[in-house]
């Protein structure tokens, strides 16, 4: 299985540090640094989900804290928009997710890495893994 | 006159999207719909053929995107914003820049030399190679134009024992044979990288590469791949300290092998040179703190190719960790000049070769070619984030890269290079490469430039200030 | 494309009547700012107090509409302390004041963003910033970036008004009989061909030229009819691939540049890439459209002092009225150029250095060719003073002189004037893309021939926008030149003891002239 994360820079200062709260070695976890999480628009994030991957989850700044201002808050808008759109289409609205922190908080990130295994734990794989020969590589650790 | 030296480039289109120094974030919620949307009037189109890139999952906007500012500057409600793309600047590290991947990619892709618009926007100066500039010549010495084929530049170099003198017996013919010399056509030899996902497919991928370019590929002995038949003269192996066999079948068919030294080496080549007198023998030394005497030793004792290695990031290895390798390679040079022995052996450098320009650099200090290891690993669209080595996976599936694909583009990398050592060249004058080996009088050192120009104009003038400002 | 002999209406100021700032807004949109003002729209009262409080004009109104914050009229988070600070006062918390996200984005280590917002605001207002934007240096970390001005300690000039200080200098020192060119300001414009840039750019510069009595190069590429008018203040050029040379052309102007090498790519050809080749560049230079143009290094038939006063001379025969510049870059020889260019015949001996340029250029000579103009300038100057010839010659520094202060700087290093190029595009609104030569050329209209792209910018909107910073630059050099205690910018050439170099100095120096 793999999931991808997209990481505001702010929220998520190092994306190394991240990965190494993941600890899941049979899914492949992918945190891709954005320059905010008003960055990933909406098809991005459809996209990514259709690509497959198992779980796409965005973490970004706390609204009021958002560098660029209004940036998280757009996100969160998208989010909404991508859960509403996948419900529409019959898919799992829960595949995607978002959660929102402190920049510089530690706690924050990890309890966010525990809300995505518990989420993917919950769900499993993703209904679009047919292609078993394009997924066999990425689904290796 | 020697038939030109051509190199065959042809455009190998990446099979990831490059990463782009500057991110568009495009806020399309809130849009007015103008009638007339600034995203239209893009003059390189690129909100319309934007794309989705499935395996890096990012916005190809970024890439196509030209830094105009005009979406930016001219949506009546400020939706949109060009960022600093944080994956662009996490490339690599702080030798191996972002700036320097990028350039590495977009030569390998198009076999052309990086060519921008307005002028030179980067640092004063920095360490090492950043801190020469080179010459160039005006009005009375003229220029040589090789870039565009009208006049002939040569940038080839020879790897062998040069004797000081000829001797002739009373028939007037050559008393001995002369030592085996073999001609390159351009400075760079290529040696596989020390990552990569793939080592076997990157020795087929560099032994054909440098077939293409006429120059050799140095490939490690133990895990050597087999070679074809055809490609044979172009690869030197390279065997580890002493494990090296007499009856290893390559001797007899490469031209030039390499050995890594040892205390016992000279008399391993002694022996080894005379069942083979016709093979050439590199002999690769660390460039620590030892090397300058050693590189004397051996070169006295009669060596042929002397493979000095310095670090990934250009720095001496053991008591010499802080030495640049231009300094590395000038020690060396200009030791083997006082003792009169320089022109008998042939000094070849490698470790953190990154540019162009490098290559330039290091033989105006004192190489007589380099050897380009990481470049390569680069061109084929590496990233540098070393997963190979933790046993993750490869971003960018080099493992899946085909040999011929893979090829063409070092070709085309070191097709540029070769283009821009004739670029440098030219703009001094020079006919060729080999003449280029240690002139610094033709580079324009920092320190130098300090001690001339600056330092008396500005050093030593504290007590001359203090009465001016005695606070 | 503007059309040939098109009327071209002039701001209405004559040579050497004094230029008055003229406020010249940006052509888009959105200002670039260092800040950004952010107002929460859902939260917003629309109450208007800080439309009455921002004394800068952030804030405006129409009717009852509020209008879009004008975040580059911002003085920053310096607002914080002063009681009229929009965050602060507002009852609604409906305001935000930010670093603007793409500030960081803009520029390069020489033309940093500071810089570029620096310059672009006296191209617009004809003053420096108020804000925290430096004005005086970029971020390259070395040569003039690393130099500063030595004010007095008890800064000088009380009894010196900017009206007594002169910054004009003279072009013609051999005293061989020709006509003197007496510049009013210490720079003129360098050569950008016409076909690297667009008509509007060269007729913008030709009237800041004029209207502040100095020059403008045509670069190689002939020199265009909409020209004509200005030929009193244009400076035509003689490059390697002689395009657009006529004779009438060099008959036309007060001053020939010959150039030899050009510091963006010394030692190396210039290249006009097809796609700008347009009927109209084609017809100038007399060759093909959409054929891509070579211009050969080195002039190819000069191989020597003698061959090349040979050329000086040939110019000199045709145009008997006419001063010669030499343009040269900096190789380590370049102190014995500037003498043997002085011996054949020059009466300019122009450095250029390798950060300016317009047109496409490789990277690797871009970066590593040739020595930087810093420590060519004092090379040259004292070595033709040892020679004793430096009062016979005029020294010009370009390649790199964006500022007032670089000005400033080079002349004390040891230039008599200096030639700007880059700091005009960048008045323009250039923000140092590096894409000029790609495709159809500047996506911002200044440096293309692409017909749409070009009616991008108007003549009046370039003059002005280039005249303000003229006017910007002149103010700053009198009032260093004032507080250095000098009344005429000849005064400081050379005078390399009111510069230090931070590499050789411990103690922080201040060289701002704001309100001081």
């Amino acid at each position: 299985m793999e999931v991808v994360v997209f990481a505001c820079q702010q929220a998520v200062p190092d994306p190394e540090a991240l990965k190494s709260l993941w600890g899941l070695a049979d899914v492949r976890f992918r945190v891709l640094p954005e320059p905010c999480s008003s960055k990933v628009e909406a098809f991005q994030l459809l996209r990514t989900l259709a690509t497959p991957v198992d779980l796409v989850w965005v973490i970004g700044c706390e609204e009021s804290l958002c560098r660029l201002a209004e940036g998280s808050q757009r996100a969160g808008g998208r989010m909404a928009y991508t859960k509403k759109y996948l419900e529409e289409i019959g898919l799992e609205p829960a595949r995607v997710g978002r959660t929102v922190v402190t920049p510089g908080d530690q706690a924050a990130l990890r309890a966010a890495v525990a809300e995505i295994q518990d989420r993917l734990k919950s769900l499993g794989a993703s209904p679009l893994r047919q292609a078993p020969q394009s997924a066999a590589r990425r689904a290796a650790p | 006159m020697p038939a030109k030296y051509h190199i065959h480039v042809r455009r190998v289109p990446p099979r990831f999207t490059p990463l782009a120094k500057n991110a568009i974030i495009d806020w399309s919620e809130g849009c007015l719909r103008c009638a007339r949307c600034v995203k239209e009037q893009c003059p390189v189109d690129a909100y319309r053929k934007r794309g989705f890139d499935r395996t890096q999952f990012v916005d190809t906007i970024d890439e196509m995107c030209r830094d105009c500012y005009r979406c930016v500057q001219g949506c009546p409600r400020e939706l949109i914003y060009k960022v600093v793309n944080p994956q662009y600047r996490q490339l690599g590290d702080e030798y191996w820049t972002p700036e320097i991947l990028s350039a590495t990619w977009y030569q390998a892709e198009t076999g052309k030399i990086p060519v921008s618009g307005a002028g030179y926007g980067g640092p004063f100066s920095g360490p090492g190679f950043d801190s020469l500039w080179t010459d160039m010549s005006e009005i009375v010495r003229p220029t040589r134009d090789g870039i565009h084929g009208r006049e002939y530049i040569s940038t080839s170099v020879d790897l062998g024992r040069k004797p000081m003198f000829l001797l002739f017996d009373e028939q007037g013919d050559m008393a001995w044979t002369t030592p085996p010399l073999l001609e390159l056509p351009l400075p760079i030899l290529l040696a596989e990288p020390k990552l990569g996902p793939n080592p076997r497919g990157m020795q087929e991928i560099i032994t054909l590469a440098a077939q293409n370019l006429g120059t050799l590929a140095i490939l490690g002995r133990d895990q050597l791949v087999p070679v074809p038949a055809q490609a044979l003269g172009q690869i030197m192996p390279s065997y580890s300290a002493g494990a090296l066999e007499l009856e290893d079948p390559l001797l007899s068919q490469v031209r030039a092998i390499e050995m890594l030294d040892h205390p016992a080496l000279l008399k391993q080549v002694e022996v080894l040179k005379k069942r083979y007198p016709q093979l050439l023998v590199s002999i690769k030394v660390p460039g620590d703190e030892k090397v300058v005497d050693r590189v004397a030793e051996l070169t006295a004792a009669g060596a042929e190719i002397i493979h000095i290695y310095a670090t990934e990031k250009a720095r001496g290895l053991g008591g010499f960790q802080d030495l640049h390798l231009k300094d590395l390679i000038r020690r060396c040079h200009l030791r083997l000049v006082e003792e009169q022995l320089r022109d008998t052996v042939t000094l070849l450098f490698s470790g953190g070769i990154a540019l162009a320009e490098h290559v330039a650099k290091a033989i105006i200090c004192g190489a007589d070619g380099i050897i380009a290891d990481l470049p390569l690993l680069l061109a084929l669209e590496c990233r540098l984030c070393r997963q190979c080595t933790k046993g993750g996976n490869c971003p960018v599936e080099i493992d899946l890269l085909t040999t011929k694909r893979g090829a063409q583009r070092l070709v085309n990398l070191i097709g540029a290079w070769n283009n821009q050592l004739l670029e440098i060249m030219g703009a001094m004058g020079m006919r060729e490469v080999r003449r280029l080996r240690g002139e610094v009088g033709r580079a324009m050192f920092l320190e130098d430039l300090e001690k001339e120009i600056f330092a008396p104009l500005f050093a030593n003038r504290e007590t001359e200030l203090q009465k001016r400002d005695p606070n | 494309m503007a059309k040939p002999n098109k009327v071209i209406a002039l701001p209405t100021t004559s040579p050497g009547q004094l230029w008055e700032p003229v406020h010249t807004p940006g052509r888009f949109r959105n200002t670039l700012s260092k800040y950004r003002v952010y107002r929460n729209e859902s939260r917003c009262i629309k109450c208007g107090k800080c439309v009455e409080l921002c004394p800068y004009g952030v804030f405006t109104k129409a009717g009852s509409y509020l209008r879009r914050p004008k975040s580059y009229l911002c003085l920053g988070l310096e607002c914080q302390k002063k009681p009229f600070h929009c965050v602060a006062n507002c009852p609604a918390q409906a305001l935000k004041v930010s670093v603007h996200p793409v500030y960081n984005t803009l520029g390069d280590c020489r033309w940093n963003p500071d810089l570029l917002l620096s310059t672009w605001w006296q191209a617009e207002f004809g003053n420096l910033p108020y804000t925290d934007l430096e004005y005086r240096t970029g971020g390259s970390g070395g040569g003039f970036d690393r130099l500063r001005l030595l004010f007095p300690p008890r800064r000088g000039g009380k009894n010196i008004n900017h009206d007594d200080i002169s910054l004009e200098v003279d072009i013609n020192r051999r005293g061989d009989g020709r006509p003197n060119i007496r510049v009013s300001v210490p720079w003129y414009g360098g050569g950008m061909s016409f076909g690297s840039v667009s008509i509007n750019t060269i007729l913008s510069r030709a009237t800041a030229a004029t209207t502040f009595n100095t020059m403008v190069s045509t670069g190689e590429g002939g020199f265009p009819e909409e020209l004509y008018p200005f030929s009193d203040h244009v400076v035509t050029q003689v490059a390697t691939g002689l395009f657009g040379v006529r004779e009438d052309t060099l008959q036309r102007v007060r001053m020939i540049e010959f150039k030899y090498a050009q510091g963006a790519k010394p030692g190396l050809g210039g290249h006009l890439l097809g796609d700008k080749v347009t009927p109209a560049v084609a017809r100038m230079r007399e060759s093909v459209t959409g054929n891509a143009l070579f211009s050969p290094f080195p002039f190819h038939s000069v191989y020597s002092v003698e061959d090349h006063k040979k050329h000086i001379d040939w110019m000199k025969e045709i145009n008997p009225r006419a001063l010669i510049s030499v343009k040269v870059s900096t190789p380590t020889d370049v102190d014995m150029v500037a003498v043997g260019s002085y011996y054949a015949g020059a009466h300019v001996v122009q450095l250029d250095g390798s950060y300016g340029g317009t047109g496409a250029a490789p990277d690797i000579a871009k970066k590593n060719i040739a020595m930087p103009i810093e420590y060519a300038i004092p090379k040259v100057h004292q070595f033709l003073r040892a020679e004793g010839i430096r009062e016979s010659v005029t020294l010009v520094a370009s390649g790199g002189i964006r500022s007032a202060y670089d000005v400033a700087k080079a002349i004390a290093l040891g230039a008599d004037l200096v030639q700007i190029g880059t700091a005009d595009l960048v008045a323009l609104e250039c923000l140092r893309c590096h894409n000029c030569e790609s495709g159809r050329g500047c996506a911002r209209g200044i440096a293309t021939t692409d017909p749409e792209l070009v009616d991008l910018m108007t003549i009046q909107y370039g003059a002005a926008r280039i005249c303000n910073m003229y006017y910007s630059w002149s103010w700053q050099l009198k009032e260093i030149l004032r507080l250095l205690g000098l009344r005429s910018i000849r005064e400081l050439v050379g005078r390399t003891d009111l510069l230090m170099h931070l590499d050789y100095f411990e103690r922080a120096i201040d060289d701002d002239i704001r309100g001081k």
